[in-house]
């Protein structure tokens, strides 16, 4: 707590700084440039920060009492191309901007946070980064995480194992070797460092971000494989509100011996979001529930969700942002099945009466300011609080009360007109009690630093982070500890054709979770027993992506290649550590090298005609024992399409996965028919109706009923229909 | 004109790559029944072993060879006959199958000593066997009623 305190002092003392500089004003308009008419919407900002403003229904905007200098303005709007304007702000004075944007069919220049912790455009970034826009939610009707990421080629969902280019198997969701983020603060459970796909505010969601490759230099622990940051809504002078409600039904299995129940399988969806900016408050809610009767029998799912954002802006250079999230679910504790003839029923002696409740709360508050025209401040801190537990009285093997206070301050300096800075402190601090796990205390302390170096076309980035962690229980103070140095540098050179070459190496490490280190529970014929001498599990990852954006016979194609190597030290697995027993324990057992090749290539044909081909393949090796990794697949792809006509937008998908080449032998002893597994080839298909501001859509998911698992013992998501009506107010 | 076969081709490639088979039940058909037996059983000296035997083809060359080659599939073990009735229940698990030729066979001498005690048939007289023809998951119920005095075809 004392930290905490300091940090707030620290807080206030730049604030005064920043309130005493002398200040002008800038305002202006933005319109697009071939038309003259005025862009609603578009976002100006602070360039490496996210202070700024909206423009408003006749394209203006305004930015009040700015610390005078010079800055760089990045102004970005949904559809045209991002663009930088040098701007002075002069002592009690206005500068007033006249912005034209350029349309673009195609958005190369889209602008993300998560690479750098700073806005910049996706050109800029010197690691590949995948981005999802928030609408997938409303438009696949779906709600949590993990079935977003699916659409991604080079992500792997094995239940909720987020394995990103390889880097994870499938371990019942433990130990996450991806971080989760929601607006730049974690959000993993503190006892099984796991994501909890259900506790997103997705209704608000404006983009998914994704680094591919280590980023623990500016993440810290739990970044070993990747980054994925939920940007939510950032409340405007115009109103967006938005209302869904879908209804769909599971079609009944083709094989007489997977029906288990006389009536289609329902699913219904509610969920609302609304967001506005009032003079210097925002305020952003968004609530959701859900109720799935599953595809298989024992497979209900209930959910809800409420969300809530307020901003408040002391002028538009000091900005303040509350948020909190409180999420419920209920679901039966489906864990594998009968066996194959029966792959939509529990193995006969599951009891049916046990069900798993969860509440996930999320609370953060956000400082940022800018103390000059070259220095600015962010103050994070959040708190996740997870609670799990079973319904079935004197068998309470899920309980679990797991909070996790994270808090950080990061500073953005610009040294000179080259070079840039980046650096803050972290301080995180995980406690659990469980009855599996015991009471349990972790906390982090890290401190990091990254420089960025313009030289013309070219950008350089390279710094790191240290990170002590330490578990009370196993070392006494952060002195016992290992400091764990993360370093990376990149390049991002634009040359001609506007084309951008990347190239960059980072480490990654992560810790054992709480989970992993002290589980200690039998279920579901399975034992797990504790190991408290895990080390950090470790990478490196390399790789050189190209970018590059054509024109063919009028067409625009973008293209996006990238060559990686992920070296894996140290992995943490389960292990079944007898051979005909099934006793688990979770050991640090594997050397593994991910290599592979990532591929992305989009294009409008027509205005109305829009397509989108991907693919990753990879050789994912377990180096000691000389085979594939288990739980991944060497190829997966996906071609998408869309076509608009009239009112009417027809979407597909087709996305297919190599069939995985291992999975746990030992599984055997538990599991029937524990290897059936096939190569993965789903469709899905929607056809919208657009009227006003309403949309009427029909889709499906799975539309051919394709039968395949991704884990051992469970059938994958059979075929949705659902019927969705959508109000959107934007 | 391109533009609108692409499409199509798009589509059509969308079907193509999706019209594939997936996971399935090992769904099998089942033949079970009982069979009941006429009084005066040989001595246990003649009868080693009795099981039903379901064979793709008609006429078989021998028991051991047609199992051991895929094309016949008997009974898991010796039906216990001195109860004067029995259960059976054989299992096929490759569909769609036709069974030509189903009957009780007894060892009554050494592994290849096999002679037919019982066949499914319709013709009383010269006991020519009925075919089953199996396209789906299916259970049918056939008994059988076995006289060890009677002189039946034997094919092998």
């Amino acid at each position: 707590m004392k930290l905490l305190y300091k940090l707030l002092l620290l807080l206030f003392f730049f604030s005064s700084v920043a309130f005493a500089k002398p200040k002008g004003s800038l305002r202006g308009t933005v319109l697009d440039a071939e038309t003259k008419l005025p862009v609603i919407s578009s976002t100006v900002r602070i360039d490496g920060t996210s202070i700024g403003s909206f423009t408003n229904r006749e394209g203006k905007f305004e930015i009040k009492s700015i610390p005078i200098g010079k800055y760089k303005l990045l102004v970005s709007a949904v559809g045209y191309e991002t663009q930088r304007f040098d701007v002075l702000i002069r002592e009690n004075r206005d500068t007033v901007l006249e912005i034209g944007l350029r349309p673009k069919v195609l958005v190369a220049g889209e602008v993300v946070i998560t690479a750098n912790k700073k806005v910049q455009t996706v050109q800029e970034v010197p690691i590949s980064l995948s981005i999802i826009k928030g609408n997938i939610f409303s438009e696949k009707s779906i709600v949590t995480i993990d079935r977003a990421l699916e659409y991604i080629p080079s992500i792997e969902v094995n239940n909720d194992n987020i394995s990103i280019r390889g880097s994870s198997g499938f371990a019942f969701g433990i130990g996450s070797r991806a971080i989760m983020l929601i607006d730049g603060i974690p959000v993993l459970s503190a006892d099984n460092g796991d994501i909890k796909s259900d506790a997103i505010p997705f209704p608000l969601i404006e983009q998914i971000e994704i680094i591919k490759g280590a980023g623990s230099a500016l993440y810290g622990a739990s970044a070993l494989g990747g980054v994925i940051n939920l940007i939510t809504r950032e409340p405007k002078e115009k109103m967006y509100l938005t209302a869904n409600s879908n209804f769909g039904v599971y079609t009944k299995p083709k094989y007489k011996s997977w029906r288990f129940s006389d009536n289609f399988q329902q699913i219904r969806q509610v969920n609302f979001a609304y967001s506005q900016r009032y003079d210097k408050f925002g305020f952003s809610s968004s609530a959701s529930y859900s109720k799935d009767d599953g595809y298989r029998l024992y497979n209900r799912e209930e959910q809800a969700m409420l969300f809530l954002k307020t901003s408040y802006s002391f002028n538009d250079f000091t900005i303040l942002n509350l948020s909190g999230q409180f999420a419920r679910s209920y679901r039966d504790d489906w864990v594998y099945w009968n066996s194959l003839d029966s792959a939509t029923r529990p193995p006969s002696a599951t009891n049916f009466d046990n069900q798993i409740s969860s509440n996930k709360y999320f609370i953060a508050a956000e400082f940022r300011s800018i103390i000059s025209s070259n220095h600015f401040f962010t103050l994070k801190n959040g708190f996740y609080l997870t609670e799990l537990q079973n319904e079935l009285t004197g068998n309470e093997y899920r309980q679990s009360t797991a909070q996790s206070i994270n808090s950080e301050i990061q500073f953005n300096s610009k040294i000179n007109d080259l070079v840039n800075l980046t650096y803050g402190l972290n301080y995180i601090n995980n406690s659990v009690k469980a009855k599996i796990y015991g009471n349990q205390h972790q906390k982090y302390i890290s401190i990091y630093s990254q420089a960025e170096n313009k030289f013309g076309d070219l950008v350089i980035t390279y710094g790191g982070r240290f990170d002590a962690e330490q578990t009370d229980s196993i070392h006494k103070n952060f002195s016992k500890s290992k400091v764990e140095f993360s370093p990376k540098a990149g390049l991002a050179y634009r040359t001609a054709f506007n084309s951008t070459v990347r190239a960059s190496i980072g480490k990654g490490f992560r810790p054992a979770s709480i989970a992993e280190r002290f589980a200690s529970v039998a279920f579901r014929g399975f034992e797990v027993v504790p190991n408290t001498k895990l080390k950090n599990e470790k990478s490196i990852s390399i790789e050189v992506g190209y970018n590059l954006p054509l024109i063919i016979n009028s067409i625009p194609i973008i293209l996006d290649f990238s060559i990686y190597n992920n070296e894996l030290f140290n992995l943490i697995e389960p292990k079944f550590i007898t051979n005909s027993s099934p006793k688990i324990q979770f050991v640090n057992t594997t050397r593994a090298r991910v290599t592979g090749i990532d591929f992305d290539a989009k294009s409008m044909i027509t205005s109305y005609f829009g397509t989108e081909l991907a693919f990753n393949v990879m050789n994912p090796i377990d180096l000691e024992n000389d085979k594939k990794l288990k739980y991944r697949a060497v190829f997966s792809s996906i071609i998408r399409f869309f076509f608009v006509f009239d009112n009417f937008e027809l979407n597909a998908d087709y996305r297919y996965k190599s069939k995985t080449e291992r999975v746990d032998d030992e599984l055997r002893f538990q599991i029937k028919n524990f290897d059936a597994r096939v190569p993965i080839h789903l469709v899905d298909a929607s056809l919208k109706y657009k009227f006003s501001d309403f949309n009427i859509a029909l889709s499906s998911y799975n539309l051919f009923d394709y039968y395949y698992t991704e884990v051992p013992g469970n059938l994958g998501i059979t075929r949705q229909i659902v019927l969705s009506i959508n109000y959107c107010r934007n | 004109m391109l533009m609108k076969r692409k499409k199509y081709l798009i589509l059509l490639m969308f079907l193509f790559l999706s019209c594939q088979e997936g996971l399935a039940p090992t769904e099998k058909a089942i033949i079970k029944g009982k069979i009941s037996f006429v009084e005066n059983l040989p001595p246990d000296s003649l009868i080693k072993d009795l099981r039903v035997v379901a064979f793709n083809d008609y006429p078989p060359k021998d028991i051991v060879s047609e199992v051991l080659t895929g094309n016949a599939i008997f009974t898991e073990s010796l039906l216990p006959i001195r109860n004067n009735q029995c259960d059976y229940l054989i299992e096929i698990d490759k569909l769609p199958a036709t069974i030509s030729y189903l009957v009780v066979a007894r060892q009554y001498g050494t592994l290849f000593e096999w002679d037919v005690v019982g066949i499914y048939s319709n013709d009383t007289i010269n006991y020519t066997p009925e075919k089953i023809f199996f396209s789906k998951p299916t259970t049918i119920n056939i008994d059988f009623i076995v006289d060890f005095s009677k002189k039946l075809p034997q094919p092998f």
